[in-house]
């Protein structure tokens, strides 16, 4: 796709496509009359050509064989070989490592859909997981549909006309319409799993809806701009305006690869204690650096012609997808680390400032006090058979949002009074934009909590069995109700504290302990069940 | 923390300085240039040819290169990429790109001299400006090796070092922003803590040890076992 190059056309003419004349001295066998031949007074001969460059055959003459080619004929193989785009006779588009480029693409981007919709799980990023399933699924099929019409082109090139050529695959990328539109939005959907993968790299709620805000607006802002060009192509005559347009896009997503390369490998680094803690940990993050690397590195070896640059397309499509996906199981695994880390150490996940303002944790228990409370007396009164299985769960966003004084919080506190009085038109218009505010922050939260929660408990490595194990324990306990939470004992014992009172040392632990919700930071069997 | 500011500004000085040098080259200077590939060098407004008399000559001052906008003595431009010419359009980065540098470090400055650096939303203002300034600087060298791409002479390559620059600032505001923060929320804790706590004048204390009336002791060991609670306790409930 020429995005910002001159096209090969006419960067070079073979003057045996043009007819030669070789003069008398030819002697010509005719094709019925075995002993028989036609001495030719003036022959003129013309190379096999298609789109005026020669067709030469894939077999050689050795020198020691009798005959020989053309002089013309073997000047013209010369340039041939020395244009170094797809048109020449360059080895880099030989036809044959055109096809092993395309078929392992594929063969990539298929094998990662497979793990992709088999081994990876998430709970408590479902939404997000989906998208990557569907743009994984829609990858596969685009790339499905497209080797399907590049063979079938190439199959029918070699009947008619007898010639193999990587020349006319190229036109497939800017002509095919399914290609074009199936590429948009398997790339679209891939930068939006790539912000959730980026959202997840950082524990911080305000933090979240930054990169939530920023990441969608690039993405939609890069494929919005993308869209344009080939469309434009279709219906305006004044293709020139678009041409600037083009390349911009492409550095912009380029640009934007480089920053989500950047930010992985930050958060790598920040990570290198537990590169080796895991058996595969090490090689999957020597396999992430590479794969979060492979877009930027892709524009350098396109814009500097070294490799197949003008099968970008094909590239970029399984750039995203195992940059993505990659990416994607390495925070799993690492997230399985960290969890397991955190169960085993005394203050557990850690907890941010902004969590603790306006006493939140507090405010959020009585909140669930009061749910709980209401909900028992309900169900006193409608009987004992409850099926309500609700889904309530207590996270991050959940409590830095909560505000019992808020109208947009749930659960308002039974015990609050309210009072009616409509204030001046200041403070109303105030209240109004602080409320505007809250809302769009509120499904920001519900967006982010959704998509990309912020307990990870995915095990990619999980066998249906212990799960299902696992869940009956959980109902057992009634960990599946809200507000239930299981926390690691852990006997912390003070020499100072030794002679003071055990009960009291006892409780004290308990609430320094953190709450963790996490299925992979749960032990069962000597923990205590606290219910809030 | 005020070391920390002190490095994002001298890093960010160092950027604008370095984003700086292509904006002299050619045809503003005639001594630097983003790239010379076969006797012709480009600038950001313009490209010259060294004619055989070693005279340089220029095109007019512009962003983006006009092929036929050549010299009198009829050189054509031929850019060392295969580029299409009006891609050279997209060098209007650069001065984009040196006006979001410069503001951001007017923003440092600022935050480095004035009180308003221990205000978490500054800081967060700060933080947000850099990340439109890192892919502007980053797009910058983009386009150049898209352009040129490896005959860029070294204030081309500086692009590189300015964008490495760039990054190290942004992580440093974005860290920063968490620092004060955090200090925020400590003073504002450390300041309801004090409040909470009820005070005694040391005078009281002795006056009520020398007087030894056992039932107003009593009463200073109930106010100084409050002293010793902690101010919010919350606990649950074991089934």
């Amino acid at each position: 796709m020429n995005l910002w190059r001159h096209g090969p056309e006419g960067s070079a003419t073979y003057k045996s496509c043009h007819s030669m004349n070789l003069g008398p001295g030819v002697l010509i066998q005719l094709p019925f009359h075995e002993n028989s031949a036609v001495f030719a007074d003036d022959i003129t001969f013309r190379s096999y050509c298609c789109e005026s460059v020669p067709v030469y055959l894939s077999t050689v003459l050795k020198s020691t064989s009798p005959y020989r080619y053309l002089d013309q004929v073997i000047k013209d193989w010369q340039n041939f070989i020395h244009v170094s785009d797809y048109v020449g006779g360059s080895s880099q588009y030989a036809i044959y490592a055109v096809i092993l480029s395309i078929t392992s693409n594929f063969v990539i981007t298929v094998f990662l859909t497979v793990i992709c919709c088999i081994n990876i799980s998430g709970r408590a990023y479902k939404r997000i997981l989906q998208l990557l399933r569907i743009a994984s699924l829609l990858a596969s099929l685009n790339l499905t549909i497209f080797i399907t019409k590049v063979l079938r082109k190439l199959e029918r090139d070699h009947n008619r006309f007898g010639i193999v050529r990587a020349h006319s695959i190229m036109h497939i990328f800017t002509d095919d319409m399914t290609f074009v539109v199936l590429d948009f939005l398997a790339t679209l959907l891939f930068q939006f799993c790539q912000v959730g993968i980026v959202i997840r790299l950082f524990q911080r709620a305000q933090e979240k809806r930054i990169i939530f805000f920023i990441g969608v607006l690039l993405t939609i802002t890069a494929n919005i701009l993308w869209v344009i060009p080939p469309f434009a192509n279709h219906t305006t005559k004044h293709k020139s305006n678009w041409q600037l347009l083009r390349p911009f896009v492409y550095l912009f997503r380029i640009a934007i690869a480089t920053s989500y390369a950047s930010i992985v490998i930050y958060h790598i680094w920040q990570k290198k204690k537990l590169w080796f803690k895991f058996n595969q940990m090490g090689l999957l993050t020597l396999l992430t650096i590479l794969v979060v690397l492979l877009l930027p590195g892709f524009f350098l070896a396109d814009v500097s012609n070294l490799w197949i640059s003008e099968l970008g397309e094909v590239f970029n499509t399984t750039c995203y997808v195992t940059s993505t996906v990659i990416t994607w199981e390495w925070l799993d695994r690492l997230n399985v680390l960290e969890r397991r880390e955190e169960a085993q150490s005394i203050l557990g996940r850690p907890i941010f400032e902004e969590e603790q303002q306006d006493y939140r944790f507090a405010k959020y228990a009585l909140r669930v006090q009061n749910a709980l409370t209401r909900r028992e007396s309900n169900e006193s009164s409608i009987g004992a058979d409850d099926t309500s299985n609700s889904s309530e769960i207590c996270d991050l966003q959940t409590i830095s949002r909560y505000d019992p004084e808020d109208p947009v919080s749930e659960g308002r506190s039974i015990d609050q009074m309210h009072f009616n009085d409509k204030g001046s038109y200041k403070d109303l218009a105030l209240k109004k934009v602080s409320y505007a505010r809250d809302k769009i922050l509120y499904f920001t939260d519900q967006i982010v909590q959704k998509s990309v929660g912020h307990n990870n408990n995915s095990n990619s490595s999980k066998n249906e069995k212990k799960k299902q194990r696992k869940a009956m324990v959980r109902k057992r306990l009634g960990l599946d109700r809200p507000g239930v939470y299981i926390y690691s004992t852990k006997e912390v014992v003070f020499d100072s504290d030794q002679d003071g009172d055990e009960d009291e040392d006892e409780y004290d632990d308990n609430d320094d302990n953190d709450q963790n919700n996490n299925d992979n930071s749960t032990t069962f069997g000597s923990d205590r069940i606290n219910h809030f | 923390m005020v070391c920390m500011i002190h490095i994002v500004v001298f890093l960010l000085t160092i950027t604008t300085v370095f984003e700086i040098f292509p904006l002299i080259t050619v045809p503003v200077t005639k001594h630097l240039s983003l790239s010379s590939f076969k006797n012709h060098y480009y600038g950001l407004f313009g490209w010259c040819v060294r004619a055989p008399n070693q005279e340089l000559m220029c095109t007019r001052k512009k962003i983006g290169y006009v092929s036929t906008d050549v010299d009198s003595s009829g050189h054509v431009l031929a850019l060392p990429s295969n580029s299409k010419v009006i891609v050279s359009n997209l060098l209007v980065v650069h001065p984009i790109s040196l006006a979001f540098t410069g503001t951001l470090l007017v923003l440092s400055v600022v935050i480095m001299v004035t009180p308003l650096g221990d205000s978490p939303e500054m800081l967060l203002f700060t933080a947000l400006f850099s990340l439109p300034t890192f892919m502007l600087c980053l797009l910058c060298f983009l386009v150049d090796i898209l352009l040129f791409i490896s005959k860029l002479d070294w204030p081309g390559w500086l692009m590189l070092a300015a964008i490495i620059s760039v990054a190290l600032c942004c992580s440093m505001l974005w860290i920063m922003r968490r620092v004060v923060s955090v200090k925020k929320y400590e003073s504002q804790q450390s300041i309801s803590h004090v409040r909470s706590i009820e005070q005694y004048p040391i005078a009281d204390v002795h006056q009520s040890k020398q007087d030894s009336n056992s039932s107003e002791y009593e009463d200073m060991q109930m106010h100084t076992e409050d002293l010793l609670a902690p101010e919010v306790t919350y606990r649950g409930f074991i089934d």
